[in-house]
């Protein structure tokens, strides 16, 4: 009998990343970038593209964009054009986009992931600048959309990978790895729930083995990380469904629908893709010089993967626990400089990988938010190690530093939480102790030597947890086999 | 290439003009008359040609002429809405938009 | 002599030697717009109140002693394409009639710091498309010289404006010859300047890579002192050189000894009409006469200048006018079913044929399958014949020719042929692909005594030059002094 093994597929996928550069003004006006303010009041005649105006271009968003360039391994283009992309949208003031079409700013770069299988490099193709669209607000009632253009001409890069990442997991993997490098270059705040770091998904899947590409689709809309995951989840399945049951995929834009995790294709009847992409006249073509590009890769500061690798071979961190500490730059600076005043790092990223993302969580906080500084929780850490405290005293002094953001030796002091070590008063401690709890006493001396640890706990409930509790350990089986 | 009415159709599509069946045919007469005015330039050769040379100023644009980036003022909204605005509006009003 | 047949500079004479106040003359200008363009035309918004408030301010200055500017208080006009804070701006579109810029075009800017007094906005064709002002929306501009005839465009009310003292002096834009062949046609002096020698901001765009903005003048005087005015870098313009620019009154200078001049075959062909020939020849010899060596060069390149311009000018221009779609400014199509008709609609309406002739071409030239037998094309001819150019420049100082192959046409008598409209701004687009000045000045009457004008060409950023040459030129004939009757 021949066993016919089903027909295996594997997703082939690229992403298109768009970050906003944290420029204080506008790529081609002076108004601010700020997010929020009342609708239409971060514009100017230029952003609205009112006729006459002209784009002046920003010379710190070309510098960051190519930052962002030199830290994910691209060429920069030493000669580099802007060009308009036309097509008509009301959320578009001018007509047209302002661009890059065949001569971006970075070119053939890559970034290293972690992969259930080891590392994995996903080649991008290109990073380009170009300025945001507006945004439409749509009306409960009537027929109405109603047109803000604050984020109009807000610096973007457009970041596109080469179609090398094979599934959802890699695909986040990917979106993480991007989103801290940006951050630790400081070119984007890479905030997805303020629309600061968007990405589009293309998304074919082939027969496993097979060299040719199948048909994509785009997937649009997707807000977060874990919509980036779901969307392509979903979107495999549905092609591989689709092929199964004898269809064929066809080229559409698909818009996600994160609350039904569903998509559908958006409608595309006007919409003839035909971008007349020609060179902006309004922008002279720009000459990078080499000087330039030396300078930028000198602001560069350690980025991510190199920061990881340090962790490792510096403080003998975990490979795992080196990644978490490198996932986010607020994150990772944070540990470093608490690391840095303290003589026990591992105990430092355990509590920063433990308690303190396990309280940010709860407390619903941002790693800016935190009251007290870096140097504090090295302090703790000391005061844990030289047994000025215990370690469940250790973790309510932590939670009291978010609260109040005081120095953890002052809530120790204030509070009165040294441990105590004083053998006279823990002699008392014990010996009453002893004397309250017979039975257990009695388990204790019949073998049971588990009892111990009630009696244990018993003289630090006594104590107000304040006790050492090995002294407490110590003295009991002392004054219990003696 | 002959220009057809389904040319001038799509192209208007991607211009955003409607034109009325007269507008149409009259189109279809004149542009096929320039366009095949235009049609000479094919005789020029230019292989080898750079297509961006004027483009290019003889001056330093990166360093001299960009932007700092510093935030100037923006516009009072009152003077950039459309003057058919309703007043007090915030926004710039549409007919409502299927995404 | 009346007042408004007085130049730039003997008005600033006579205001400096206190023998009339700016109101006075301001007012005198006003007046005769009042009396005169309901015939002519030339105007489509007249700033009556603006500009005698002005007049007030600058006066005070002047007795001040604040403001010392040869332009101070001379009333002038501004073509409607030229943001004026304030002031309708409408491009002669019925898409722009309810435009009122909250800003002012750089060059605005500059003439008020210099005192000037602003008379009003003139007309043009639509969006500065056309050669004959009559694609205006709002009214067919008449030429001085022959009412029934055009003033030439699209800078048509600034030269017919200027040639019939209706402003002393005004500002036009040129992105294929709106500012040189409307001044041939009404008799007055326009220089199209070097491309980035004056700043686009607060132009609107017909074509970026070509428009530039200039003076409409009686003589190649006031031509170099609204010049001194207008021209420098703009931070806001990043097409704008940040050169220094010399002062243009110092190529005031009666002199063409030793210039090497070029006469390009082409431009005297049988194509152009015999009195045109013969008027430019005639320059020839007057410049021969003055000491100027003259020879006849060939540029055969010629033949592809008109296709090269009209592909590129259009492909920007259709993506310049998408801004135009009723959301931000402009006209707004009446209870539309959807967005996509809002769009279609106020575009539709709001656009004469002219322009959507010209957007259809532009989008036609840039979509995909036509872009590289098309736009690219014609950048790459553009670089051939800008190269071109410069090569002849490397022999000659200066290059002569007609500005126009004919005299002033009839109103309506070309409007329904394109192709033929199209092409006969052959001697002036080359000038705007190659980003280099021009000139031109009156050189003669034809046999219907309509002006003629000859243009100057220099070398980019070589104004300096041109007016020296027109400058001589002017000295040494009498054509510039000629008035139209008008029936006065």
């Amino acid at each position: 009998m021949i066993e016919v093994k089903p027909m295996e597929y594997e997703a082939v996928i690229g992403l298109e990343v768009h970050a906003e550069l944290s420029t204080k003004s506008k790529i081609f006006c002076s108004c601010t970038t700020e997010f929020g303010g009342q609708p239409n009041t971060h514009c100017c005649p230029i952003c609205l593209g009112m006729p006459g105006t002209l784009p002046v271009l920003n010379r710190k968003a070309v510098e960051y964009a190519i930052k962002a360039g030199l830290a994910t391994n691209c060429t920069i283009s030493l000669f580099t054009k802007q060009d308009r992309k036309n097509y008509f949208y009301p959320d578009l003031p001018k007509g047209y986009q302002i661009s890059q079409y065949d001569l971006p700013l970075c070119k053939d770069g890559y970034v290293e992931i972690e992969t259930e299988n080891g590392k994995k490099k996903i080649r991008i193709n290109r990073i380009h600048i170009e300025e945001d669209a507006g945004k439409l607000v749509h009306s409960e009632y009537g027929n109405y959309s109603f047109v803000d253009y604050n984020r109009t001409g807000v610096p973007l890069i457009e970041i596109v990978s080469e179609p090398d990442i094979s599934s959802a997991a890699e695909a986040k993997a990917y979106l993480e790895k991007l989103k801290a490098i940006l951050q630790f270059i400081g070119v984007s705040d890479c905030k997805m729930e303020e629309g600061s770091l968007r990405a589009d998904v293309n998304i074919s899947v082939r027969p496993k083995g097979s060299k040719q590409l199948g048909e994509r689709t785009e997937m649009k809309n997707l807000n977060s990380f874990r919509a980036v995951y779901r969307a392509i989840e979903a979107e495999v399945a549905r092609q591989i469904e689709v092929i199964k049951s004898g269809g064929v995929i066809h080229r559409e834009t698909r818009r996600w629908d994160d609350a039904k995790g569903e998509s559908y294709p958006m409608r595309s009847k006007e919409d003839a893709q035909d971008y007349r992409y020609f060179p902006e006249p309004d922008l002279p073509p720009l000459i990078i010089k080499k000087e330039l590009i030396e300078r930028l890769k000198n602001e560069l500061p350690e980025l991510p993967d190199a920061r990881k690798q340090r962790y490792i071979s510096e403080y003998g961190l975990p490979e795992y626990d080196a990644g978490v500490l490198t996932s986010s730059k607020e994150l990772s600076d944070f540990f470093d400089e608490a690391a840095k005043v303290s003589t026990n790092v591992k105990a430092v990223s355990n509590w920063v990988m433990g308690d303190m993302l396990r309280i940010l969580r709860e407390k619903n906080m941002e790693i800016a938010e935190i009251p007290f500084s870096p140097a504090y929780l090295a302090k703790l850490v000391a005061l844990i190690d030289k047994g000025v405290i215990n370690g469940p005293t250790a973790k309510k002094v932590f939670e009291e530093m978010f609260d109040t953001g005081k120095d953890p030796e002052t809530i120790v002091k204030e509070q009165g939480l040294e441990v105590l070590n004083d053998e006279s008063v823990l002699l008392e401690v014990v010996e009453r102790v002893i004397q309250e709890n017979p039975n257990s006493v009695a388990d204790y001396k019949k073998g049971k030597k588990k009892a111990i640890g009630f009696l244990v706990g018993q003289a630090m409930k006594a104590t107000k947890g304040k006790a050492n509790p090995q002294l407490i350990n110590e003295l009991l089986i002392k004054k219990l086999e003696g | 290439m002959a220009i057809t009415k389904e040319i001038i159709e799509y192209i208007a599509m991607l211009a955003r003009l409607q034109l009325d069946e007269n507008e149409k045919n009259s189109m279809v007469a004149d542009i096929s008359k320039i366009i095949s005015y235009f049609d000479k330039l094919k005789e020029l050769d230019t292989s080898n040609i750079n297509a961006m040379e004027f483009l290019v100023m003889d001056e330093d644009v990166f360093e001299g002429a960009l932007r700092d980036d510093i935030v100037g003022k923006s516009y009072d909204r009152e003077d950039l809405l459309h003057p058919e605005e309703e007043e007090g509006s915030e926004y710039f009003t549409v007919p409502r938009v299927v995404e | 002599m009346k007042l408004h047949e007085y130049t730039i500079s003997q008005l600033h004479d006579l205001i400096s030697k206190r023998e009339i106040s700016v109101p006075e003359l301001t007012r005198y200008m006003l007046d005769r717009i009042e009396s005169l363009d309901s015939k002519l035309e030339c105007y489509i918004t007249v700033t009556e109140k603006q500009a005698m408030e002005q007049a007030e301010k600058v006066q005070k200055m002047i007795d001040e002693g604040t403001l010392n500017s040869p332009l101070a208080g001379i009333p002038m006009g501004i073509k409607d394409n030229i943001c004026t804070r304030g002031i309708p701006t409408t491009c002669a579109s019925k898409m722009l009639s309810n435009f009122v810029p909250p800003y002012d075009a750089h060059v605005v800017k500059k003439l008020y710091d210099n005192g000037a007094v602003l008379l009003g906005k003139l007309n043009m064709d639509e969006f500065a498309m056309g050669s004959s002002t009559e694609s205006s929306h709002f009214k067919k501009t008449k030429n001085p010289w022959d009412t029934e005839r055009v003033p030439g465009g699209s800078s048509g009310g600034s030269a017919a404006a200027v040639a019939a003292g209706e402003a002393i002096y005004a500002l036009g834009s040129d992105t294929g010859g709106s500012i040189r062949q409307p001044a041939s046609f009404c008799g007055c002096v326009g220089l199209k300047p070097t491309y980035g020698l004056v700043s686009r901001f607060g132009l609107v765009a017909y074509a970026s890579s070509f428009d530039q903005i200039g003076p409409l003048t009686k003589t190649v005087t006031d031509c170099a002192l609204v010049l001194n005015a207008i021209a420098g870098h703009d931070p806001m313009d990043l097409t704008s050189s940040r050169r220094q620019h010399p002062d243009y009154t110092k190529a005031l200078v009666n002199d063409v000894k030793g210039l090497k001049i070029g006469l390009p075959r082409e431009f005297i062909d049988d194509s152009v009409q015999k009195d045109i020939r013969d008027a430019v020849l005639n320059a020839v010899k007057v410049f021969s006469d003055l000491g100027a060596q003259c020879e006849e060069i060939s540029i055969p390149i010629m033949e592809y200048v008109v296709p090269t311009y009209y592909i590129i000018a259009l492909a920007e221009a259709s993506s310049n006018l998408a801004r135009y779609d009723g959301v931000k400014f402009g006209y707004r199509a009446a209870n539309p079913k959807d967005m996509l008709d809002f769009c279609m609609r106020s575009r539709s309406e709001g656009f004469g044929t002219e322009v959507k002739r010209r957007i259809l071409l532009g989008t036609y030239v840039l979509s995909s399958g036509y872009y590289d037998a098309y736009y690219k094309k014609a950048l790459k001819a553009r670089t051939i014949i800008t190269r071109e150019f410069n090569k002849a420049f490397e022999k000659y100082d200066i290059i002569i020719g007609p500005v126009s192959p004919t005299t002033a046409y009839r109103i309506g008598e070309k409007i329904n042929d394109p192709v033929q409209m199209y092409m006969e701004d052959i001697f002036t687009v080359p000038v705007n692909i190659a980003g280099l000045p021009a000139i031109s000045i009156p050189c003669g009457f034809d046999s219907k005594s309509l002006p003629i004008g000859l243009q100057i060409i220099g070398k980019r950023f070589d104004e300096t030059t041109v007016i020296r040459a027109a400058y001589t030129f002017e000295q040494n004939t009498d054509f510039h002094k000629a008035w139209p009757s008008l029936n006065e």
